[in-house]
């Protein structure tokens, strides 16, 4: 770049702010939409994970043999690679006012940010428990009741401290922590099952690994719902890409127009400079930075919009704010970086092509 | 060798002959005016000499070299080294101001200098005038800007095309004595466009065109 | 036919990369400034490069190991880049050297004289560079493709893979220069920005721990955060610590800083990227001579030819400092993510001697990655690794070590690395003590297990200085 680039330059652009202005907005807009897009979907991608989270795995590890894996098994299984969460769970069955009841005993603290939906309080110490959120009705209980559950050698006293929702046969069951749920089942400090989560791509190995690790449990994959969830997420993304190509394909076509008209306007001052002696590649490189600006500044207020739209979207659709991963600000700078250079590239390119010498009888 | 030697210039719009094979030449370090009524050619002539249009057919030569042959980039820097225009309309850069104007010359040939486009404004007496943009200048003031423009790259062929075609009797004055000390000084060549007789009676030649060929050419006697 | 290996057909392209783009702008530097006349040491320091090379492979295995190629290629990295900064001092020495002299009122320096070398020296030169520049990397590449060769078990098909890696890139090159002819690039490189540039090169494309590895960067990485650490460190037990309860925490805080590894992976960066940074210094900064001319606009135009040639070598500097910038914080954070934390297996001390399998259902021990334990004696915790090292034997040591808190280690790549101060430490000098090193412990193995004495453990442990208010380092 040779001295003087930026004075001409930084005055072409302070001194038509407006003109700059609308084209960079036109770029804002655009990169808003693609940006809160994919903004949304890698949001949507991560919540939707957490959803599935909910169910707990996509494994699970069961006896072979008997009611009961050894209590050894989830520790084992933890340690291997690609294994990203392990729970233990019991099953069992108790009575309660002279009818059956479904008990489930698990890590209740795991449960907690796992997006199931509670009224009233965790459980905080021994003889707490969570209630599904059926049962409510079913035996006309409240948050308080006490339940007496017999089951193994003395049965134990309970207080319902909350109701959970989930959509699943947990609605109707009891949820109890380990140690209660040892107490109530008699089966002392094992599992009826483990359930495992692991790297979606990688459970069929998981999956070996254990079987050959604990030969005398059983482990299978939850196929459906590892499956649901990687073809849900590709559809989005599929969505994703065919709206930004849309969307991109517009934004090239409305910024063009702008920064056509910009130039068909500078149209003297480029037959001026080409009079100077000015050659095409350095009358070129003053559009291209006006380009570049443009872009960058679009783009920069393209993420802030779309991070705006982003959470708006997602406010009303989740009940929550999505986090919006950092690398959605490069692309959009890429987006709109983009989007102004190929929208000026032809009309400056047509610009280029003029004879000075008819431009300047200015006619 | 001539300076300039033009060979059976022709140049035509469609169907319209601006110009209808021209053929002169001019030694360096002259000064030419050139007159004639409006549409005679006068203006293309000078394009075409500048490097800034290219003829239908015929050949210019300016220094020994045959510029309707060269290429777009090499036509650029032919102009911006030797040649300084002032255009009919003058041709300023809205958004730059009066000295930024004269820098942006300075910036194609090499690079922008603020001090010596300070020089060239005083010269043609614009020094209260260099922070104005060319919309806050009359007519002639923007003739001048044009003229401190086309002379900050020390250009040896210089091309104006009635510079002096907005300016009053004083300030014509005012330009045609400054070119005349330039020239004597610097010795570049001039062409100069102008329906003005007082103005064609500086110099050293007189071209007078019509209908796009030369009717007369005639040296100016003092 | 068996498949091609892709490993073998990275390095292949990966080597050839750089041997065309070294060529492409050393050749076109020399285009451009009329010294075609070197082309032939280059040439011929390619050849002697590839003898080398060759020969090599007849070289005790103990001498030419891969660490060793390694060795070399970083000090040659080092090399070009102090040669870089050299030629630029000696290109400009006298302006540089006049800005500061007028700027502290001392007397200018008389003109510095470039000692003029016959062109036959400088050929030398040319080919002495030139073998420096490729052949440990040729050499380090033909032994990973032999290794290769072994590991996959497909003999010659690793460098039959490695050939085609180089012919791609030498019909991308031969189509690329006979079309475009792109000599032009000559122009953005001075003697200085050359040998930058190869050190830049280097640091990029060679990988010199495992010649997989993409580039130098991570290893110069871990070079200079030991150095910087190594130096704080013994600068501070030579200072002497304050053994004094109150003190210690606070000044151990403060030390923390300088231990940590944002500060190390600063210092590094800064030293790294001098060079460059004079470069723009020198190219952007210093004063323009005032050519005497016929005219002033003349005299402009030499001011900017003089700019316009600083200005695009100064491209290639600024490019490289981008670059360096981007790998360096894209890798720093990949490696802080990337270490690996075992969690602790508890063992049980039975009779004074705790006993850990070498290898059971769920873990062995000697599979090179880092295991962690923890004993619980007398009430008090105790945490111990296991580690197998390059040579094959196991190394015992304490998790923890004798200057920072016993926060414990956790490992990257092949060195283990210490979670507080983020040193890291080469898995083969475990079981050496002193500094940071892990506090090696003494330990049999008998039977299938690995026996530890207790007593020892406790000991060892009580060498640790613990420390309170650690928590407000994170
Ligand atoms: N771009 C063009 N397209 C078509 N015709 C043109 C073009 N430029 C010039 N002409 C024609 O060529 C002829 C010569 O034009 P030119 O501008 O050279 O005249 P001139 O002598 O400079 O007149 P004036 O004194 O009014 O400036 C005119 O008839 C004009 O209409
Ligand atoms: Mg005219």
């Amino acid at each position: 770049m040779r001295s003087g680039f930026y004075l001409f330059f930084k005055k072409s652009v302070s001194r038509r702010k407006g003109r700059i202005v609308i084209a960079a907005l036109s770029v804002t807009l655009s990169v808003a939409m693609v940006s809160g897009i994919i903004g949304m979907t890698a949001g949507v991608g991560a919540k939707l994970g957490e959803e599935l989270r909910a169910y707990g795995a996509n494994i699970i590890v069961s006896p072979r043999e008997g009611n009961y894996l050894a209590q050894d098994v989830a520790e084992k299984v933890s340690r291997i690679d690609s294994v990203r969460g392990v729970s233990g769970q019991i099953f069992g069955t108790s009575v309660f006012r002279g009818q059956p009841i479904e008990i489930i005993g698990l890590d209740i603290a795991k449960l907690k940010d796992r997006g199931w939906r509670l009224q009233g309080k965790w459980p905080q110490n021994n003889g707490e428990i969570l209630a599904g959120t059926d049962l409510r009705s079913q035996f006309k209980i409240d948050i308080g009741a006490k339940m007496h559950l017999p089951g193994g050698d003395i049965g134990g006293d309970f207080v319902i401290t909350g109701f959970i929702e989930r959509g699943g046969t947990e609605d109707s069951a009891l949820i109890l922590d380990m140690p209660d749920a040892w107490t109530v089942t008699g089966a002392d400090r094992q599992f009826s099952a483990v359930l495992v989560r692991a790297e979606a791509g990688r459970l069929d190995e998981v999956v070996q690994q254990i079987r050959r690790m604990i030969p005398q449990a059983e482990a299978k994959t939850f196929r459906q719902i590892a499956v649901a969830e990687e073809s849900l997420l590709r559809k989005i993304q599929l969505l994703m890409v065919i709206v930004t190509v849309v969307i991109l394909c517009a934004a090239v076509i409305s910024v063009a127009a702008t920064m056509g008209a910009n130039v068909l306007e500078r149209r003297e001052e480029i037959g001026l400079m080409k009079a100077l002696g000015a050659t095409k590649a350095q009358i070129n490189i003053f559009y291209r930075a006006e380009a570049i600006l443009t872009g960058l500044t679009g783009g920069v207020a393209g993420f802030i919009s779309g991070y705006f739209f982003t959470q708006a979207v997602s406010k009303g659709a989740f009940g929550s704010y999505v986090p919006v991963p950092f690398y959605i600000f490069f692309i959009s700078l890429l987006f709109g970086l983009v989007i102004s250079v190929t929208a000026s590239y032809l009309p400056v390119r047509n610009a280029l092509k003029y004879n000075p010498a008819v431009i300047l009888r200015g006619e | 060798m001539s300076f300039i030697i033009l060979k059976n210039i022709v140049k035509e719009y469609g169907p319209a002959h601006a110009l209808r094979g021209v053929s002169m030449e001019i030694q360096k370090g002259q000064w030419v005016n050139i007159m004639g009524p409006s549409g005679s050619g006068k203006s293309t002539l000078l394009n075409i000499i500048g490097g800034l249009d290219t003829p239908t057919s015929g050949e210019v030569f300016v220094e020994g070299i045959k510029i309707n042959a060269l290429s777009e980039d090499d036509l650029a820097c032919f102009r911006r080294e030797k040649t300084g225009f002032v255009f009919q309309q003058s041709h300023l850069v809205p958004y730059l101001d009066a000295v930024e104007n004269v820098m942006l010359a300075q910036y194609f040939h090499s690079m922008a200098d603020e001090e010596e486009a300070v020089g060239a404004l005083t010269r043609v007496g614009l020094e209260h005038r260099l922070k104005h943009r060319p919309s806050q200048l009359s007519g002639g003031e923007q003739q001048r800007i044009c003229i401190a423009r086309a002379l900050t790259n020390d250009p040896v062929l210089l091309l104006a095309d009635e510079p002096t075609g907005n300016l009053d009797r004083e300030n014509t004055k005012m330009i045609l004595e400054l070119l005349k000390k330039l020239h004597s000084e610097e010795h570049f060549t001039i062409i100069l466009v102008t329906h003005d007789p007082f103005v064609s009676q500086w110099g050293e030649r007189v071209l007078m065109m019509e209908d796009g060929s030369i009717k007369s050419d005639a040296p100016i006697n003092p | 036919m068996p498949p091609l290996i892709h490993e073998a057909l990275l390095i292949g392209f990966k080597e050839a990369a750089k041997a065309g783009l070294v060529w492409l702008v050393f050749y076109s530097y020399l285009v451009v400034n009329d010294r075609k006349n070197f082309v032939k040491p280059f040439y011929m320091g390619l050849l002697v490069s590839f003898l080398i090379v060759f020969m090599s492979q007849f070289l005790p295995s103990d001498i030419v190991t891969k660490e060793n190629a390694g060795n070399i290629i970083s000090m040659s990295f080092a090399l070009f880049l102090i040669m870089s900064g050299a030629a630029l001092f000696h290109v400009s020495g006298t302006n540089m050297l006049s800005i500061s002299a007028s700027g502290y009122g001392s007397t200018l320096p008389e003109e510095t004289q470039v000692p003029s070398l016959k062109p036959a020296a400088w050929g030398i030169i040319v080919l002495l560079f030139t073998v420096i520049f490729f052949a440990p990397d040729g050499m380090g590449s033909l032994l990973q493709l032999r290794e290769l060769s072994y590991i996959k078990g497909r003999g010659s098909m690793s460098y039959i893979s490695a050939l085609i890696g180089v012919a791609v890139v030498a019909a991308v090159l031969f189509t690329v220069v006979g079309l475009y002819k792109p000599y032009k690039i000559g122009g953005f490189f001075d003697v200085p920005q050359l040998l930058l540039f190869l050190a830049m090169v280097k640091l990029f494309g060679s990988g010199a721990k495992e010649f997989a590895e993409l580039s130098l960067l991570p290893s110069v990485q871990r070079g200079f955060m030991k150095f910087a650490h190594d130096f704080v460190h013994q600068v501070f037990l030579f200072l002497m610590v304050p053994d004094h309860p109150l003190l210690k925490a606070t000044f151990w805080n403060f030390i923390g800083i300088f231990f940590g590894p944002d500060f190390a992976s600063l210092v590094s960066l800064i030293i790294l990227l001098l060079f460059p940074f004079m470069f723009l210094y020198h190219s952007l900064r210093e004063t323009l001579p005032e050519p005497e001319t016929r005219s002033v606009a003349e005299g402009r135009k030499i001011k900017a030819f003089i700019l316009s040639g600083r200005r695009k070598r100064a491209l290639p500097v600024a490019c490289f400092i981008v670059l360096i910038l981007i790998a360096w914080f894209s890798r720093s954070e990949e490696t802080i993510m990337q270490m690996y934390l075992p969690k602790p297996i508890p063992v049980v001390a039975d009779r004074g001697v705790v006993m850990i399998p070498v290898r059971d259902p769920t873990m062995n021990v000697m599979d090179g990655s880092l295991h962690k334990f923890s004993v619980s004696y007398e009430g008090r915790q105790y945490r111990l690794i296991l580690i197998k090292k390059w040579d094959n034997t196991l190394a015992a040591a304490l998790d923890a070590c004798e200057m920072c808190p016993p926060e414990g280690y956790g490992l990257r790549d092949d060195h283990v690395v210490c979670i507080y101060c983020g040193t890291p430490i080469p898995v083969n000098t475990l079981g050496l003590p002193g500094g940071c090193n892990p506090i090696p412990l003494a330990f049999t193995i008998e039977g299938g297990f690995v026996k530890i004495e207790i007593h020892d453990i406790v000991k060892k442990w009580g060498f640790i200085k613990p420390l309170q208010g650690k928590e407000s380092m994170h």
